[in-house]
């Protein structure tokens, strides 16, 4: 993969999350579960200063930057405490996903980025329930 | 492989902090498992792209695991210890403060790793890399957290 299509790639990835803790936030009780809520809404402005971030590697890279979405499909029902926090996790884990496979791409300051990107939605699945993992990021290992 | 060489030894080192902690306290098995399972898996997984450096001991059975048969290796036991030339590592006497301990050294472990994941030159070992140092902070992170409910 070129570094441009790994920074495409992460790019449509925080469109799609942008969208899921979009739909998450405005369903998350802030009195019954501020913890979650707390979380959901510092979620979603870490995504989306990445996604600037990414609109800028991209142009940078000499490409035009993929577009969102209108709509995503949900990775849970997104009902329950449980299933907004299991949709949350999801999206994290995608993420951690795409940036571990932009690591592989890209070289100097974009990769140390996307180091830095995907240890972040590594701890922040912690706060979506999710449990440390050897290998985030990597699931063929 | 330089950059192997040294991401092996300070898992190794990591690996040897947790297991010191674990004879030193019992109780912080069930914070501490998924970093040992996590840099075993690491020490192992490292020492098939490295080259052992000289000693059968290096490639000793990993220890904690369940299975009773043997791999075929000439090794005489697999103990839970260590391997001789590791590091004594003193643990602190009180759990919150040996979690916490762990949980410095894994966020140290984690910068190293990032560091050593931007200047590997093979995309695929990079992306490797910053898979054990994202594995590393998440430690960090859970066993700080253990550590502050410890101390309540």
């Amino acid at each position: 993969m070129t570094a441009l299509a790994a920074l495409q790639r992460a790019l449509a990835g925080e469109h799609a999350a942008l969208y899921v803790f979009g739909v998450v936030g405005g369903r998350v009780s802030a009195s019954r579960q501020p913890t979650l809520r707390d979380a959901v809404l510092a979620a979603y402005t870490t995504h989306r200063g990445r996604r600037d971030r990414l609109t800028a590697m991209v142009r940078a890279a000499g490409g035009e930057p993929v577009a969102a979405q209108l709509s995503y499909r949900l990775p849970t029902p997104c009902r329950t405490a449980d299933q907004l926090r299991a949709a949350a996790l999801t999206v994290e884990r995608r993420c951690a996903d795409v940036y571990a496979a932009a690591v592989a791409s890209t070289t100097d300051a974009d990769r140390r980025w996307a180091i830095d990107a995907l240890g972040e939605c590594a701890v922040r699945q912690l706060s979506f329930g999710g449990a440390p993992e050897p290998y985030p990021g990597l699931p063929e290992l | 492989m330089a950059l192997a060489d040294a991401v092996l030894a300070r898992e190794q080192a990591l690996l040897d902090r947790v297991l010191a902690t674990l004879r030193a306290h019992p109780a912080t098995g069930a914070a501490l498992r998924s970093a040992r399972h996590a840099h075993q898996a690491h020490v192992r997984l490292l020492r098939g792209a490295v080259p052992a450096p000289t000693s059968a001991t290096a490639s000793a059975a990993p220890s904690g695991t369940a299975s009773g048969t043997s791999t075929g290796t000439p090794t005489p036991t697999a103990t839970r210890t260590p391997a001789p030339r590791a590091q004594r590592v003193a643990v602190p006497a009180h759990v919150p403060a040996a979690l916490a301990a762990v949980a410095g050294a894994e966020q140290r472990l984690a910068a190293a790793e990032r560091g050593a994941g931007l200047h590997a030159r093979s995309g695929p070992f990079a992306r490797l890399l910053a898979g054990m140092a994202a594995s590393a902070a998440q430690q960090s992170a859970h066993l700080g957290t253990a550590a502050r409910e410890g101390r309540r």
